[in-house]
């Protein structure tokens, strides 16, 4: 019983960071419909924004999630203005593949720059942990699991309560209708476009914190934010809460009881399952815009 | 044939001339790499060019086939294990793809990729598939025959998208694609073709991934099941232009050549500079080098 509870805090508190991941994903994918093959490479961008600032002046990784959210902003429009907008108007896939070539480019780039050696940030909390009743928490991930969750409504109440907000919902929704009153698409998707950056890399600060990176690790992070899209949907910022907190609670019990090796398999095979029985995720509605 | 269709056939005749004129083992390597990534291109333009459906994750087969010929090569012979790694995708493909195919457009990307993934986690974690150890394979001949059996399934692909291009078949399939609904209220059984275009690009890809096994002589789940061939494989199609038969060659021939350029070239820096000029070609050619009309 007491390992089922500790099992149980486990992938909620690893969930919550995965919900605050996928959101840039979802984000592009739901108001543009771009699948964003270079997120997960934003998202270790983002970590290692934070690991040379904490190198070179002290800076604890937490504190700069701002400067790296400016920073995803400003590369999101960037990647926005040169290269998506060109050619977001033509076959659907072939941004996709831009995005693979930027993913290519990026890693590598990293590599060239930081070498292929596992880093890490050593902050001075890392080791503590706590007894709650008879369940064990680590400091970090319960310090992680709390920024994620703030830092998840703030994302919500942009989306739902202003008025640029309001008008990614729309444009998500219908398009034409959206310019029929003034919203201008192409403002929206780059104001999309940078958001969804500046969550990947400010979500990199804490996935630095959680755990040792390398150049290559943003494969496997696109596929996990690929998972939370479709476990939550692509509706609301609260769908990714739900789609990250099933894939947290999936990867710890199945890690437990059927063995590390096959956690992924049994996220995937979760995945086609939700699919099948329906195919726009747990919650439903296809785009942003639907209430 | 149009004009481009009959030069093709023409640089394939040349192709086949290729390992008599020179011998160069590297270059009968890079082309024999840049037949499979041929062959695999247009037997996915059969399901994404021609019938709308793209199975992102359709190297899978190439996976299965490649395990399927892998497994058996330890007591049947060479051509007994091609024919598995034809059958085995292709019965796996009959099993998943009614299912998957009720997806549409990115959800079936996805759902296919995920079925990629878990393929590839579940040979890893089998005992007959060799686990994480992979499997070693005995080749039966050397480079050369291995390229001539790439070059006639390349060709097979090809004439196989010149059919679906020109017959009654691939209209459907081409209906199919503009609009699903249309479609079946004129007629089509619109289940069946699609199953069948998606049978035809797993059987394809399956021989491609049993003769990959055999030449390269060791696989394991990270080499046959990689995301990347996936998404090489679409970087060529969409690249060389989608729903044409000559476009998906010339894609994959340009991107591999290129590719293996860069490398050569400058192998530090390789990575940064083929993410770059995947991105530039795309940024000049936003609709594909070859256009259909």
């Amino acid at each position: 019983m007491e390992l089922i509870l500790q099992l149980l805090i486990e992938g909620l508190l690893l969930g919550g960071f995965y919900s605050f991941m996928a959101l840039g994903f979802a984000l592009s994918w739901g108001v543009m419909g771009i699948i964003n093959l270079s997120y997960g490479t934003f998202i270790v961008i983002g970590a290692y924004l934070a690991y040379t600032l904490h190198r070179l002046s002290g800076v604890d990784p937490i504190l700069s999630i701002p400067f790296s959210f400016l920073a995803g902003v400003v590369f999101g429009y960037l990647v926005q203005t040169v290269f998506i907008r060109r050619i977001m108007t033509f076959e659907s896939f072939m941004v996709l593949i831009l995005t693979f070539g930027l993913d290519i480019a990026l890693s590598h780039g990293l590599n060239l720059i930081f070498k292929a050696d596992i880093r890490s940030i050593d902050v001075p909390y890392a080791e503590s942990s706590f007894f709650v009743g008879p369940v064990i928490i680590t400091a970090v991930k319960l310090l992680v699991f709390v920024i994620s969750l703030v830092l998840t409504g703030l994302v919500w109440f942009f989306v739902n309560r202003t008025w640029t907000g309001m008008a990614i919902r729309a444009v998500a929704l219908d398009k034409e209708g959206a310019t029929l009153v003034g919203v201008s698409p192409s403002y929206v998707y780059t104001v999309t476009m940078a958001l969804s950056t500046g969550i990947a890399f400010s979500s990199g600060n804490l996935y630095g914190v959680l755990q040792g990176f390398t150049p290559f690790d943003g494969g496997l992070l696109t596929v996990k934010a690929f998972l939370v899209s479709i476990l939550g949907g692509l509706g609301r910022v609260e769908s990714a809460l739900i789609g990250g907190i099933f894939l947290g609670l999936s990867e710890t019990f199945v890690g437990f009881y059927v063995g590390e090796d096959w956690k992924v398999f049994f996220a995937l095979i979760l995945m086609i399952a939700i699919l099948l029985v329906k195919p726009r995720g747990l919650m439903g509605g296809k785009f942003y815009g639907e209430a | 044939m149009g004009k481009l269709e009959k030069g093709l056939l023409l640089i394939f005749l040349i192709l086949g001339a290729v390992p008599f004129a020179v011998d160069d083992p590297y270059l009968l390597r890079v082309l024999t790499s840049a037949l499979m990534l041929t062959t695999l291109a247009l037997a996915h333009n059969l399901l994404l060019g021609y019938t709308g459906y793209p199975a992102f994750g359709g190297v899978a087969f190439f996976g299965i086939g490649a395990y399927a010929s892998g497994v058996l090569s330890k007591d049947f012979p060479f051509w007994m294990s091609i024919l598995a790694s034809a059958v085995v995708p292709t019965l796996v493909a009959l099993l998943v793809g009614p299912v998957l195919l009720r997806l549409k457009s990115h959800y079936f990307a996805i759902a296919t990729l995920a079925l990629q993934l878990s393929f590839s986690e579940m040979v890893n974690n089998l005992a007959f598939t060799g686990g994480s150890q992979g499997i070693n394979l005995q080749p039966p001949f050397g480079n050369i025959p291995f390229y001539y059996l790439f070059l006639s399934l390349a060709v097979l692909s090809f004439l196989l998208n010149l059919y679906v291009d020109r017959s009654v078949f691939g209209y459907a399939l081409k209906a199919i694609r503009e609009d699903e609904v249309a479609a079946e209220s004129l007629g089509v059984n619109t289940a069946l073709f699609k199953t069948v275009a998606f049978l035809m690009m797993a059987s394809l890809v399956g021989v491609c991934g049993g003769l990959y096994a055999f030449w390269i002589t060791y696989i394991d789940n990270t080499s046959v099941f990689d995301p990347l061939l996936s998404v090489k494989t679409f970087v060529a199609l969409l690249l060389g232009g989608v729903g044409t038969t000559v476009g998906p060659v010339v894609g994959a021939f340009l991107l591999e050549i290129s590719s293996e350029i860069l490398w050569v070239s400058m192998p530090e820096i390789h990575g940064v500079l083929l993410g770059s000029f995947v991105v530039l070609i795309l940024l000049l050619f936003p609709k594909g080098i070859i256009r259909s009309n």
